[in-house]
């Protein structure tokens, strides 16, 4: 479970907080949807929740642990995917596969058999010996992908994760997202594809201008608002568009 | 001629474009803002130049001053520019725009070749004007006989300047970056290459100080002596020729001969590049933009290491793999040995003189060392002084990662210790078999320098953490924040302080031995305050890594980047002079 209460994020230089008062609960065995224009807060948001920059104000608690008190004990619960893929690119595949490995204490023994499912699941299986440098860009994502689930991970944070994959690493990848919260897990889940959020998540969260606009279910969305797609009642919450 | 034109004209206007579109300002011409940046310098060179004019007898004399001063020059470019201009020339990132459009290769590699022949010419201009013209006026004010013609074609002389720089540069890189294509997915190699190519250029360098500075029997007379430095003169005159003839022809000594022989040789040196532009220029651009397999050839492995381990290795591979990054942190590390080596040499210490006691030469011997190693190895470890900020934006993915303040910084402190270890080694090697060190004093040196060593790098990564920045985008950028990192450059100028008082410091007392009390007080005390000032910088370093980096390494990402305003820079501009922002 993810519990984000009061966070605030103004950046150095700026007058205007990035993240405002920001409040919201991602419960096990959902698949929460974090959408909102761009320079919303999406990704301030989610670099807080995965320790890359500090917060103003507010906490942050993932499984009953405080990013502020124990941020290390949080980060070994979180599979991230980031928006920008930037890896080690002097690295081969395997090479950082075997450091995020190293890094989360994944056994040697589990290593290759974990990894082998998730290349063939990505299509990696020939690139993932050359180096990153070589990659293209859907494959730096997929390698990204893989780095962030091959620890297995409790908690998936996932920012524009569909970015430049492939139609079948992204069936794939949404199928994995489906069974890891059926298990019993989370995912955030943040996308800019609309379609693929009202398909995918049970939840969903509006943020605009650094506020929270609303949460709720996507059943819920639908019974109020039977004529409209999400992208029509997104444009409708964030740009007062008239349907 | 039209592509070459067309080109030309969008990059240089692309170039200066920065200057008004930043924050609304006008900014001052490039010229001007390098002019006033070269000042002291300038003034420097103009006192000695106006020095030496007084006692310049004849014009071939003072065609051979101006030899020297516009060799000085050129070399000093070289060295500035040399990675800038190869940058513009190889790694710009509009080369795949530029690829995409109707013009010929050679047009491009001639108009970029002029962007920094232009951002050279500011650069020399600015030290060669005012020394030339120093140095002629004095000359005839002394009443010798000169040609008038000269201070028009002077400017001519500055104009032409530029050209024999970056025709080496660019006969050098251009053949290398060609057989480098074929290196394409051998990254560790081109690296081990690249900087053995570096340790060549050092090495030919110092040899031709070396060269320059032969001196003879040291009770030669002051006629003597002047005839030897005359004769050098004129050897070196003759070795730099393209600059001699030009500079020949401007002072009217045989001027219709050196003016034809001058012309051929600058349309020699552009139809030389012009064939190098035609065979190489576009195979490098071309193969640049590929992507390789770049695959490791050892066998897959999935054993599992400690996080320490896994970071260093994860470090190094990065480094290693990737030439220019590998030249900013190892390049002054390697140095250390070859310049102590060098300098041995050309400071005639082996022999010592007949009139140099013993002692004296052996704490000359020992100071040179010692000043070396710290400089070096303390003050210029360029591993430690960017042990965060090389990593770039990748450091946000470590930040992610479950890796504590206190394992980065133990592996980043480990990492950058160790070239540093090997090279000390090599220092004890030299100490032992070229300077012939007694072992009691190279026990201690290693020891002091040891103690130096890991003060200086601890306190080195501690400012990168403090001072540094991961949010660069290009090559001028990084060197933007390793300049402008203050806490990194107080470290160095403390090791060269340090070293520079051991090495004045155990002269001084070497002389008044016989009034201290014997050598061996004086090697007594040397020693004692070495060890001293050197445990306080272990100490300090060791301290101050251990209870006061930690906090700051939250604080690294977090810092923004402010580019310095581009069309500013000698080497053309932004990413090397890139249409592509």
């Amino acid at each position: 479970m993810i519990q984000i209460s009061n966070l605030t994020k103004t950046y150095a230089g700026s007058s205007k907080p990035s993240v405002d008062n920001l409040s919201l609960e991602v419960y096990d065995g959902e698949i929460f949807g974090f959408i909102g224009p761009n320079g919303a807060g999406k990704s301030t948001t989610i670099k807080c929740m995965t320790s890359i920059i500090s917060f103003n104000e507010g906490s942050i608690v993932i499984d009953g642990i405080s990013l502020k008190e124990s941020p290390n004990e949080v980060k070994k619960l979180i599979g991230y995917v980031s928006d920008d893929h930037v890896l080690y690119e002097g690295l081969t595949g395997i090479e950082y596969i075997n450091f995020i490995c190293d890094v989360f204490n994944v056994p040697s023994a589990e290593r290759e058999q974990r990894l082998h499912r998730l290349l063939e699941m990505f299509s990696l299986e020939e690139a993932v010996k050359n180096q990153i440098s070589s990659y293209s860009h859907g494959m730096k994502q997929k390698l990204n992908i893989i780095g962030a689930l091959i620890h297995e991970p409790k908690v998936w944070i996932l920012d524009e994760p569909m970015t430049g994959l492939d139609p079948k690493s992204a069936y794939n990848l949404k199928l994995l997202m489906r069974e890891h919260a059926d298990k019993g897990n989370c995912v955030f889940f943040s996308s800019h594809v609309l379609e693929v959020v009202e398909k995918l998540c049970d939840r969903i969260g509006i943020i605009d201008d650094g506020q929270l606009i609303t949460t709720c279910t996507i059943s819920a969305l639908k019974e109020r608002n039977r004529d409209s797609s999400l992208e029509e009642l997104f444009l409708k919450l964030t740009e007062n568009v008239e349907m | 001629m039209r592509d070459f034109l067309i080109v030309f004209k969008v990059l240089l206007k692309n170039q200066y474009s920065y200057r008004i579109a930043n924050n609304g300002k006008r900014k001052l011409p490039q010229g001007i803002t390098t002019l006033l940046c070269m000042i002291p310098l300038a003034i420097l060179i103009c006192i000695i130049a106006g020095v030496i004019a007084v006692i310049i007898p004849d014009k071939q004399t003072l065609s051979a001053v101006s030899n020297i001063i516009v060799s000085a020059v050129q070399l000093l470019a070289l060295f500035i520019s040399m990675f800038g201009v190869m940058n513009i020339l190889y790694n710009s990132p509009d080369t795949p725009f530029l690829n995409t459009l109707p013009v010929r290769h050679t047009a491009v590699f001639f108009a970029k070749f002029t962007i920094a022949y232009i951002s050279t010419l500011s650069l020399m201009a600015s030290l060669l004007l005012p020394s030339l013209l120093t140095v002629s006026i004095v000359y005839a004010a002394m009443g010798r006989a000169m040609f008038y013609g000269y201070f028009a074609l002077v400017f001519l002389l500055v104009l032409a300047a530029p050209i024999l720089p970056l025709f080496i540069v660019t006969a050098f890189s251009m053949p290398i970056s060609y057989i480098g294509t074929f290196f394409k997915g051998k990254s560790v190699l081109k690296t081990i290459l690249t900087l053995l190519f570096y340790l060549l250029i050092m090495v030919g360098y110092f040899l031709l100080i070396y060269f320059v500075n032969q001196t003879d029997s040291s009770d030669a007379t002051g006629d003597e002596i002047a005839g030897n430095v005359l004769a050098r003169l004129s050897v070196f005159s003759k070795v730099m020729y393209p600059n001699k003839v030009l500079i020949d022809f401007c002072l009217g000594i045989d001027a219709g001969k050196s003016f034809g022989i001058s012309l051929a040789i600058t349309v020699g040196m552009l139809a030389l590049m012009l064939i190098f532009a035609m065979l190489f220029y576009r195979r490098i651009n071309v193969r640049k933009l590929e992507t390789h397999s770049g695959s490791s050839k050892s066998a897959v492995s999935y054993k599992q290491s400690n996080i320490i381990a896994s970071l260093m290795a994860k470090d190094f591979k990065h480094i290693i793999r990737n030439s220019s990054l590998a030249m900013s942190s190892l390049a002054n590390i390697l140095i250390c040995p070859i310049i102590t080596a060098v300098m041995y040499f050309a400071s005639d210490m082996q022999t010592g003189g007949e009139d140099v006691p013993m002692y004296l030469n052996s704490t000359l011997k020992l100071s040179y060392i010692v000043l070396y190693t710290l400089i070096f190895l303390g003050g210029a470890n360029a591993m430690a002084m960017l042990a965060y900020t090389r990593e770039g934006r990748s450091f946000y993915l470590s930040k992610s990662l479950p890796i504590t303040p206190r394992d980065s910084i133990k592996a980043k402190y480990i990492l950058a210790l160790i070239p540093s270890a090997v090279v000390l080694i090599i220092q004890v090697i030299l100490a032992l078999a070229l300077y012939k060190l007694d072992i009691l004093s190279v026990i201690l040196f290693l020891v002091s320098m040891a103690m130096a060593i890991v003060g200086s790098t601890g306190l080195h990564i501690y400012f990168d953490m403090r001072y540094g920045n991961v949010n660069w985008n290009t090559r001028q950028d990084l060197r933007q924040v390793s300049q402008g990192n203050r806490g990194s450059l107080l470290i160095s100028l403390v090791t060269v302080a340090m070293g520079l008082a051991a090495m004045i410091g155990g002269m001084v007392m070497s002389a008044f031995s016989e009034i201290l009390g014997g050598i061996n007080v004086v090697l007594g005390v040397f020693w004692g305050v070495l060890m001293v000032c050197s445990l306080a910088l272990l100490v300090a370093g060791i301290l101050v890594i251990r209870y006061k980096a930690e906090p700051y390494y939250d604080e690294i990402g977090e810092r923004k980047f402010k580019p310095r305003e581009y069309g500013r820079s000698r080497s053309g501009g932004r990413g090397g002079n890139t249409l592509m922002r």
